[in-house]
This record gives structure tokens, C-alpha cells and sequence, in this order.
């Protein structure tokens, strides 16, 4: 399991909500919004997409299910499935990263997919052409939070970005008071540390002072 | 020392990131065609002919040279689609071209001869009979250098040849080799980086995770390992991990990237004309916020995070090169 999958954040959070609920039911609630998606990037894109084929899976870290896109020469589709390996998703390439770290990608504040994949947020298997390809192709077509939440239906699409903002200050929040925790579980062991620091520190001094003793002597 | 500040040169892969370079203060874009041309040839990346021409159109409308990088050499059967795009640029009214290859710089300087012809890094132009030797015979106007080279070589240079400007890579991805000749990545995949223009092309390039572990290989060759909560690099043979005498090491270079912002005023005084950022590759928040650090850079100013751009760098560690000679 990489990393990042055991990093606390809303995205997994949500993961972890969503998982009793059947994957029927999720594809329900989401054809809609990848229907409008689709209808709407599916011209933005242009040709950058043209040639090539396969399915891609995107899994934000921690989710049940995965999003993928079914290219085909220029075409795009999308689909929700299971979340799983590679090969039993039957995608040629897959890209592994919190939900925070997808959406950080579609912002130009925020990181680029080399950076996060620079910084292990993110992990790419398989077909790493077809991953960047679809990476410059959103990218040029402005793909962003927007495209989705113009996708969703009244009132969803309004209340997603309020959601966020609200998801993104409960995690600061948790993160400090996780800390918090964190350094008073962590506190008697530091002292007890120190105290073995300071008695190694003074059995050096005393070896060296015999040391020089047994030298002068 | 130059009187006028120098010329940020800034990449663009999209039509995308060719707006953010421009919104984030670029003096001069580079990109190139979607086609064996183009240095940067990913799938997915770069200009369509006619996005090419808005490009170029964009640029010149908003205040920044557009410069059309047909930097690979063409075949020896046939260089038609090389020759094409050279003629593209000069129609659309490209601020420059910046190519490497002596047969194409002999028919762009022919047929078009208003057309400013830089010099790629992809000719590893590095000293300056060199460099007089492209200006005398096809008026090439400016040499982007190799990295190879102290401050003080190219301080030499360009006071050995006044007349043709010098462009020098300031941040980005660290290429180290002999630019345009190096085949190591065409020996692992039988794609050219400088015919095909792709070192280690994404469609040889596997990631394998085996818990906290990734391997990153290229074509059949495995090129790095990366520990838990290593930060990683794109494979390329130069930046691989090699068992030498057995010890594990970077047997090229580190696989870090180059982050010459310190020495801005060194380059000034070198009469270094042009500042260039690699990228091409990259995403528009890359380009966006490099370009904001660098221009705050040249203008004085100290950047409101210095850190802002360390995060983008491949193995998330900086070099200032070989520029400052303590680094090989």
C-alpha cells in the first residue's frame, strides 16, 4: 500500500463513507453528471486523445470505486467501477492518488502531475503514454472542479465547492488536533530518549577522562 | 553587463499553458509542432499546425516572441515535414526558430531569410569557433547553451562573440549530456531522442509498486528504485541508479533539477542575453508559477515564497549545475 494511502484527509474520509453504499447506487447518482461531462469536455479536448485507445483508471486512495475512461480513438467514455488492480480493472493504465491530490492537479495554484508524482502523491501503472496524454488533453481543455460541478444536478453542483472549502478546514483542524495527540503519546517517550542522550553524553566524558588519565599517568 | 534586463524565455506544451506563460509575464514563449520535430514529442503534448499559428498570433498580440523549436534532425530520405514547418512559422510570423540541424538551418536561411534562426541546445554549440561558424554560414542570431558550462566559460564566449546573443537554461530538467548526440535512451527503446524527439518516451517508461517500493524502468531496462518516501524521477538513463563495483549509485547525475536563480546577476554580467526555462512537458502550474518567481528574480524583487518552486522539482532536490563549476 503506497504512502499516501494512509494519509488522514477528507477525500479518504468520504472513501470511507461511501463504502457501504452499492456500486449500482453510486453508478446511478454519477451517469448523469459523466453523461454532461462527457457531452461537455468531449469537444474540448480537440485531437489530443486521437490515436490512441484503452481504459484508464483513476482511484482516489482509500475509495471503494474508480473512475474510468474508456478511450477510443478521440472518443471518450465514463464509467464507475470497482475499485481494484490494474488488471482486474481491466484498464492498461492506472493512476493511484487522494482524492485532494486529483483535484490539486486541476488547479493552476496548485501541483502539476510531474510534481505529484515527483512527490510520490501519486502513483502511475501501466500505459504511462496514455496517462499523460489524457493529463495534457484535460489540462488544455481547462478541465477543473467547475466542468463537475456544472455537471451536477441543482442543488449538488452549488453545494460541492462549499463542501470542499468545508471538508479542506475540518482536515487543517483534525491535522492539528491529530498532532496534538500525537506529541502527548510521543512525550514520554522524547523525555525518555533525552534522558538516555544525557547519560550516554556523561559515560563519553568519563571514558575520555579516564582515557586522558590513563595517559597521563 | 547587459543595460537591458534579460529575456525570460518560457515553455509551453498547450495552447493552455502557452496563456498561463503569457498571463505570468513571460518576455518570449517557446513551444513547437506535434510531430518527429519537436524535441519534446509526448503524446497528447504540443501545437497542431493551426494551434501553432494562434499560438504564434496569441503571442504576438499580447507582447511576448513567440519561438517555434523545430529541434531534431530530420531523416536523410526525407526532411519534407521539417521543411514544412520552418515555412509554417515564417507565414504565421514567428519571432524566431530555434533548430539544430545545419541542412535545415542552410534552407530556412535560403528561403526565408528575414526568419531569425536561433541555435538549439540539440547542437551543443559550446565554444565560439562553433558559434561563429553557425552565425557566418546561416545568421543564426542566438545559441542556447549546452549545460556544460561554468559562468566564467560563458562570460569567455559571449565576449568572444559579441554578435550573437546567448541563452542559457536557468530552471527545469537537467540534461548533463552531449545534447543532440546522446543515444542511451534510443539504445533502451529504438526511439531517437534526436530523430524521433523523445528521450525515454512515456510508452517504454513502467512504474512498479512492490509496497513503500517503486521501480521505475525503461523499456527492458529497470532504471531507478525508489525507497518509502523517496522522491522520485522520470526515467532516464542518465538519472538511473547503477550497481558500480558494488555500490548502488547515480552513475551520470542525481536526478534532481537545475535552479540557477542565485546566479541571475553572475549571468548578467556575462552578458548572457536570455534566461530559458525547460518545461515543456509540464503543467500550466508549473509554468505559471516559475515564471512568477523568475521575473520577480530579474526584476530585484525577492520572490514572496522562495519555496514556492522547489516543489516541482524532479526529486524534489536543486542544482545550480555546473554553472558555478561544483558540479559534474
Amino acid at each position: 500500500m503506497s504512502q499516501s494511502v494512509r494519509t488522514f484527509s477528507p477525500g479518504l474520509l468520504l472513501g470511507l463513507l461511501i463504502r457501504p453504499i452499492p456500486l449500482s447506487a453510486l453508478r446511478v447518482v454519477a451517469r448523469p453528471v459523466m453523461d454532461g461531462l462527457i457531452a461537455d469536455l468531449g469537444p474540448r479536448l480537440g485531437d489530443r486523445l486521437s490515436g490512441l485507445q484503452g481504459r484508464l483508471a483513476i482511484v482516489p486512495t482509500g475509495h471503494p470505486v474508480a473512475v474510468v475512461l474508456d478511450i477510443d480513438d478521440g472518443a471518450l467514455e465514463l464509467d464507475l467501477i470497482e475499485a481494484d488492480t490494474r488488471e482486474a480493472m481491466g484498464a492498461v493504465a492506472a493512476v493511484r492518488a487522494p482524492l485532494e491530490t486529483l483535484t490539486a492537479m486541476l488547479d493552476t495554484e496548485g501541483m502539476d502531475g510531474d510534481a505529484s508524482f515527483f512527490a510520490r502523491a501519486l502513483t502511475i501503472e501501466g500505459d504511462t503514454s496514455l496517462v499523460m496524454a489524457l493529463r495534457y488533453a484535460l489540462e488544455d481543455a481547462g478541465a477543473g472542479i467547475d466542468d463537475i460541478t456544472n455537471a451536477m444536478p441543482w442543488p449538488f453542483g452549488a453545494a460541492l465547492p462549499h463542501a470542499m472549502r468545508f471538508g479542506q478546514r475540518v482536515h487543517a483542524a483534525a491535522s492539528r488536533d491529530l498532532a496534538t495527540i500525537q506529541d502527548a503519546i510521543l512525550a514520554p517517550v522524547r523525555t525518555e530518549v533525552a534522558r538516555q542522550d544525557a547519560r550516554m553524553s556523561r559515560m563519553e566524558s568519563q571514558m575520555q577522562r579516564t582515557q586522558r588519565r590513563r595517559a597521563a599517568s | 553587463m547587459n543595460a537591458v534586463p534579460m529575456e525570460l524565455v518560457c515553455p509551453a506544451g498547450t495552447p493552455a499553458a502557452l496563456d498561463a506563460a503569457i498571463e505570468a509575464g513571460a518576455d518570449a514563449v517557446y513551444f513547437g509542432f506535434r510531430d518527429r520535430t519537436n524535441a519534446r514529442n509526448f503524446p497528447g503534448l504540443n501545437f497542431s499546425p493551426k494551434e501553432l499559428a494562434e499560438g504564434i498570433e496569441t503571442c504576438n498580440a499580447r507582447g511576448a516572441r513567440p519561438m517555434i523549436a523545430i529541434n531534431t534532425y530530420p531523416d536523410a530520405s526525407d526532411d519534407s515535414l521539417w521543411r514544412r514547418n520552418v515555412d509554417i512559422c515564417a507565414e504565421a510570423g514567428a519571432g524566431a526558430v530555434i533548430l539544430c540541424d545545419m541542412g535545415l538551418a542552410g534552407y530556412a536561411t535560403k528561403r526565408h531569410p528575414d526568419l531569425r534562426l536561433h541555435l538549439s541546445v540539440q547542437a551543443s554549440a559550446s565554444n565560439a569557433p562553433s558559434v561563429q561558424f553557425y552565425r557566418d554560414a546561416f545568421n543564426i542570431r542566438r545559441v542556447v547553451l549546452p549545460r556544460v558550462m561554468t559562468v566564467e566559460q560563458i562570460a569567455a564566449l559571449t565576449a568572444a562573440v559579441p554578435d550573437v546573443e546567448t541563452e542559457v537554461f536557468v530552471f527545469g530538467g537537467l540534461c548533463v549530456m552531449a545534447e543532440g548526440r546522446c543515444s542511451m535512451s534510443g539504445y533502451a527503446t529504438g526511439i531517437s531522442p534526436n530523430k524521433d524527439g523523445a528521450c525515454s518516451p512515456a510508452s517504454h517508461v513502467r512504474y512498479e509498486e512492490q509496497g513503500e517500493i517503486m521501480t521505475s524502468r525503461l523499456g527492458n531496462f529497470t532504471l531507478n528504485r525508489f525507497g518509502a518516501g523517496e522522491a522520485a524521477g522520470y526515467p532516464t538513463p542518465c538519472k538511473g541508479r547503477y550497481r558500480v563495483q558494488g555500490r548502488e549509485m547515480h552513475l551520470f547525475e542525481d536526478p534532481c533539477s537545475l535552479d540557477a536563480t542565485s546566479l541571475l546577476p553572475d549571468f548578467a554580467r556575462a552578458g548572457v542575453t536570455a534566461l530559458k526555462v525547460e518545461g515543456r512537458q509540464r503543467g500550466k502550474a508549473y509554468v505559471a508559477q516559475v515564471v512568477k518567481s523568475l521575473k520577480a528574480a530579474i526584476a530585484g524583487q525577492t520572490a514572496t515564497d522562495p519555496t514556492a518552486t522547489r516543489r516541482f522539482m524532479e526529486a524534489g532536490g536543486a542544482t545550480t549545475g555546473v554553472y558555478s563549476g561544483a558540479w559534474h
